[in-house]
């Protein structure tokens, strides 16, 4: 048994400009001591999902539509408070972006990682001191400045310090989400490496939410690729960086200006993530896709079994045959120049909104 | 390479005063960019990247040192002179959500600096200068009246680009003007700004902590660390022959999207010294696993190893 | 809070194109009730001073003794004072003395803030100093000493009255400006305006000002209840309007003889001077969640 499954996951969000269409039916599982990356844009639905998992979304105006997240057996959103707040922190525990925000300004860092020791295994206050002194250790903070405060760390110091604290009740499931993205790149790579062998360490599976593929390249065995709602790919990293299926992944890929060779233009993907209120009918992406045809505008596709675990949302996407991708020189003429100006549903080329008014 | 140089600047110092005493932001730096070429500038937050452009252009006045542009010296440019600079100079900001005045539309955000600088007289001939900018960037024009908050990251900054463009500079410094964007729009952009310069033969100096950005965009890449530059050379140059202890660090922690690359990941323990009443010596010397006595004691002067190639390092020899 | 965060990058974009702020703006307004009532209460009152000589049959000053201290009745719906005088026509025609004599004083206190606020919060340093520890010193005089020493010194009338109410006014307003200039002067589309050349001037009147305006509105609008009930106060003391003009706090002075016999004579000016501030401070309230939601929380 896995464990965490998420079934079918949909979440909307009824706000007073309309029906915001969050996640649209997410598939996925991770197991146990497993690192699995969750990858895509500003909006995609990344960090919904993992707060969904800690029952943590404000309702309203959240609104779980339906689906099923069960962890070892049960559906996490059909507990009660009671078990909620025991799995919360003991089982499953979250560490967010900004750890400035998550860190409280006027308790010793020592006493907030004893606090979460204490709160959730009833140690007596010597042995949560003890576990502390042990968390810092491995975080490799100095033990003489568990008495200091927040405001005296630096970000990367204070991250590490966040990392200590979710994982001092040893979790089986750590959430990160974007835990690096605030720090910078050296910081990073130290911040990185630390969870890594943590979770290692503990056999913590983690889900790490993420925009950077870099990043998940180096910490995960498996990732799934968001887009308006949806995972349009999965599969282990090995699956998803060579055998690229989706077009959006591949144009992901694309964008990312490369370290090892020099290239003269970028080729981004056109125009931009839809409105979550108002989302096309068929493929979320058809709109963006270089090789959308009829029936990705009118139908959703499902997602294909590409093979081995490797599950791809495309029509275009068959077994161990990656199509269309603009490796050769004539379709990436097509994918930059193919579509023509004056359609209105493409005007967003690379360049731009296009020519105006002529 | 002085003697072609459009910008030079020279022992360039800010020092800002806070409580604690002196910050040192921008510590003794110099470098020179020719006419259209970009000069790419690395360091993590506080290394004090910003600050240099800023005190480029005069937005914070430089403390000591010159700024040289087209053989002017405009560091304590005043009145009409820096009125005039200003047209040649422009910058481009990080965060187009916080740069572009949320109460104008997109059409007094781009006639803006039209107005102040008497560019275009009259309101057709503005709004037609307007439009033709809109084109240049790719806006399309039924967002003319539409305000920033109604558009998205990308969009917001080409109007970010529309207005530095509007006054027809020679040279932008370009702070960031990725960061706050999702890798698919981040590329778009990138694709116009380097068009643009191709176009009109700008200078920039482009501003970032992307590495691959930089590569991507940049003739000569400058290394800044705690206010102080650490190396400075041609952009291949730099990824193939990385000197400095730091850019090696650096070089080594960016998470590259691939799986088979094999790396050596040079560990950098510890953080970045404060620049707030620094030590004499080197800057990264308490972070450099390579750092002798000398270090701690006396700042290294910035040699040109190889054409073009400078670094400020001791231990250049001994490494 | 994560979850504010994914809500507000929904809600940009399309949906707040077809609508405009403004419809966003009135919306929240409205979901306010008592800023809706008090609204409504406050426009009735606008109305009922302007067009008060039409309203009723009566006259506001001239006297009809025989008709003297009735209580309310059907032909004087809030009864008679001491001279047989209707106290509803004078209460409406009191508003029209309070309403504009506040929004004078209102006006000259934000005008005189918005000059020295404007120089406190943009320039800073000297005078800076300067004009704050003056305001310090006038916020450190009870306001209603301070009116009434000016008005002491100026007069009585309309104007000078209105000067009166003015003075302590401008320290209020202008700390608040200071500060909203303050946070504002360091934003980066501030220094994107100074890269483009632009004066002091133009970016004050262009950029700083206009985004400053809701919580000056907000303000504006709880100085206008607060002014109201100093007016009152000022003309209770016999400083401020004189009669036979009727003014709210003139007339509750002239009922208080009469309390144990004739409450009513007291009881609606003064009920006036409660309902008008209370309005006021309401439609503030609703005004500041309106302009700027991020206020509620």
């Amino acid at each position: 048994m896995s464990l965490l499954e998420i079934k079918n996951l949909e979440i909307r969000f009824n706000t007073d400009a309309g029906v915001v269409h969050a996640v649209n039916g997410i598939n996925l599982t991770i197991e146990e001591g497993e690192s699995f990356g969750l990858v895509g844009e500003t909006g995609a639905g990344k960090t919904t999902t993992a707060l969904a998992i800690l029952n943590l979304l404000q309702s309203p105006p959240a609104e779980i539509v339906s689906g099923e997240i069960i962890y070892k057996g049960q559906d996490i959103l059909k507990m009660s408070k009671n078990k909620l707040r025991e799995i919360r922190g003991e089982e499953i525990s979250m560490i967010f972006q900004d750890p400035m925000t998550s860190l409280n300004p006027v308790m010793t860092i020592g006493e907030q990682i004893m606090e979460a020791v204490k709160y959730h295994s009833g140690k007596s206050a010597a042995d949560a001191q003890l576990r502390m002194l042990e968390m810092l250790e491995k975080v490799r903070i100095p033990a003489e400045r568990s008495y200091d405060y927040p405001h005296q760390f630096s970000g990367g110091m204070k991250q590490r310090v966040v990392i200590a604290e979710a994982l001092a009740a040893n979790p089986a499931l750590l959430l990160a989400d974007e835990p690096t993205t605030a720090l910078d790149v050296t910081i990073q790579a130290q911040v990185l490496d630390m969870i890594s062998s943590l979770q290692k360490e503990n056999k913590t599976a983690m889900l790490l939410i993420t925009h950077d593929l870099g990043v998940v390249a180096e910490t995960c065995k498996r990732a799934a690729i968001m887009y308006a709602g949806e995972i349009v790919e999965i599969g282990t990293v090995e699956q998803i960086f060579d055998s690229t299926a989706h077009p959006y992944t591949k144009g992901l890929f694309n964008s990312i200006p490369s370290l090892d060779k020099k290239t003269d233009r970028l080729m981004p993907i056109r125009g931009l993530m839809p409105d979550p209120m108002d989302l096309p009918k068929g493929c979320k992406f058809a709109p963006r896709c270089p090789y959308a045809d009829e029936s990705c505008i009118n139908e959703c596709p499902p997602l294909k079994d590409l093979g081995e675990g490797h599950y791809c949302k495309c029509h275009h996407a068959d077994k161990g045959a990656p199509l269309y991708f603009p490796d050769e020189k004539g379709n990436e003429l097509a994918y930059e120049h193919g579509l023509p100006v004056s359609n209105p549903g493409n005007d967003f080329l690379g360049k731009g909104d296009g020519p105006n008014g002529k | 390479m002085a003697n072609n140089a459009q910008l030079e600047v020279k022992n360039l110092k800010k020092y800002f005063p806070v409580p604690a005493g002196s910050l040192h932001a921008v510590d003794g730096v110099s470098f020179s960019i020719e006419a259209g070429k970009t000069l790419g500038v690395v360091g993590e937050s506080g290394c004090g990247k910003s600050t240099l452009g800023r005190a480029v252009l005069g937005l914070n006045e430089a403390t000591d040192g010159q700024v040289i542009f087209e053989g002017k010296d405009i560091t304590h440019a005043r009145g009409n002179a820096k009125k005039d600079m200003k047209k040649e100079m422009q910058i481009i900001f990080q965060d187009p959500y916080s740069s572009l005045d949320s109460r104008m539309n997109v059409q007094q955000l781009i006639s803006e600096p039209l107005k102040i600088n008497k560019i275009t007289h009259g309101k057709e001939e503005t709004e037609k200068k307007v439009k033709e900018l809109m084109d240049i960037v790719g806006l399309a024009s039924r967002f003319r009246l539409s305000y920033p908050h109604e558009l998205d990251g990308g969009r917001r900054q080409r109007i970010g680009i529309a207005r530095a463009l509007s006054v027809e500079p020679k040279f932008i410094v370009c702070d960031e003007p990725v960061s706050a964007l999702d890798v698919s729009i981040q590329a778009q952009i990138l694709n116009l700004m380097m068009d643009l310069q191709e176009e009109r033969g700008l200078t920039y100096i482009f501003i970032t902590h992307n590495l691959s950005v930089v590569k991507h965009i940049s003739d000569e890449i400058m290394v800044m660390y705690s206010g102080t530059m650490a190396e400075k050379c041609s952009c291949d140059e730099l990824f193939e022959n990385p000197l400095h202890p730091y850019t090696k660090g650096l070089l080594s922690a960016i998470p590259i999207p691939s799986i088979h690359v094999e790396r050596n990941r040079i560990h950098m323990e510890g953080e970045v010294t404060s620049p707030i009443n620094p030590k004499p010596g080197c800057r990264f010397a308490s972070r450099c696993p390579y750092a002798s006595e000398k270090c701690y004691s006396e700042m290294p002067e910035t040699r040109e190893v190889k054409a073009g190639h400078f670094v400020a390092c001791h231990n250049l020899e001994a490494m | 809070m994560p979850n504010g965060d994914v809500m507000s990058a929904y809600l940009s974009g399309e949906e707040v194109k077809r609508h405009g702020k403004f419809y966003f703006m009135a919306k929240r307004f409205c979901r306010n009730k008592a800023a809706v009532v008090a609204l409504t209460f406050i426009i009735l009152l606008i109305l009922g001073a302007v067009f008060c000589d039409y309203l009723t049959p009566y006259d506001y000053a001239e006297q009809n003794l025989a008709e003297a201290k009735q209580l309310p009745s059907a032909a004087h719906i809030f009864g008679t004072d001491d001279f047989g005088r209707d106290i509803f026509t004078r209460i409406l025609r009191g508003a029209r003395v309070s309403l504009l004599v506040s929004l004078m004083g209102v006006l000259m206190s934000t005008a005189a803030a918005l000059v020295l606020g404007s120089i406190a919060g943009y320039y800073g340093g000297k005078a800076d100093n300067l004009i704050m520890r003056f305001m310090d010193i006038l916020i450190s005089i009870p306001g209603l000493l301070l009116s009434m020493t000016v008005s002491a010194a100026l007069g009585t009338g309309m104007v000078k009255t209105a000067i009166a109410m003015a003075i302590p006014g401008v320290a209020q307003l202008t700390r608040q400006l200071r500060s909203s200039i303050m946070m504002l002067k360091d934003s980066e589309y501030i220094e994107a305006a100074k890269a483009f050349g632009g004066s002091d001037i133009h970016i004050l009147w262009n950029h700083v000002l206009p985004n400053c305006l809701s919580p000056l509105i907000v303000q504006f609008t709880l100085s206008l209840g607060s002014s109201i009930m100093c007016i009152s106060g000022l003309s209770f003391l016999g400083l401020g309007v004189q009669p036979p003009t009727p003014e709210w706090g003139n007339m509750v002075a002239a009922g208080q003889d009469y309390l144990r016999t004739y409450p009513h004579m007291v009881i609606f000016p003064g009920l006036a001077v409660m309902c008008a501030m209370l309005a006021f401070n309401l439609l503030g309230d609703g005004l500041r969640d309106a302009l700027d939601p991020r206020m509620k929380q």
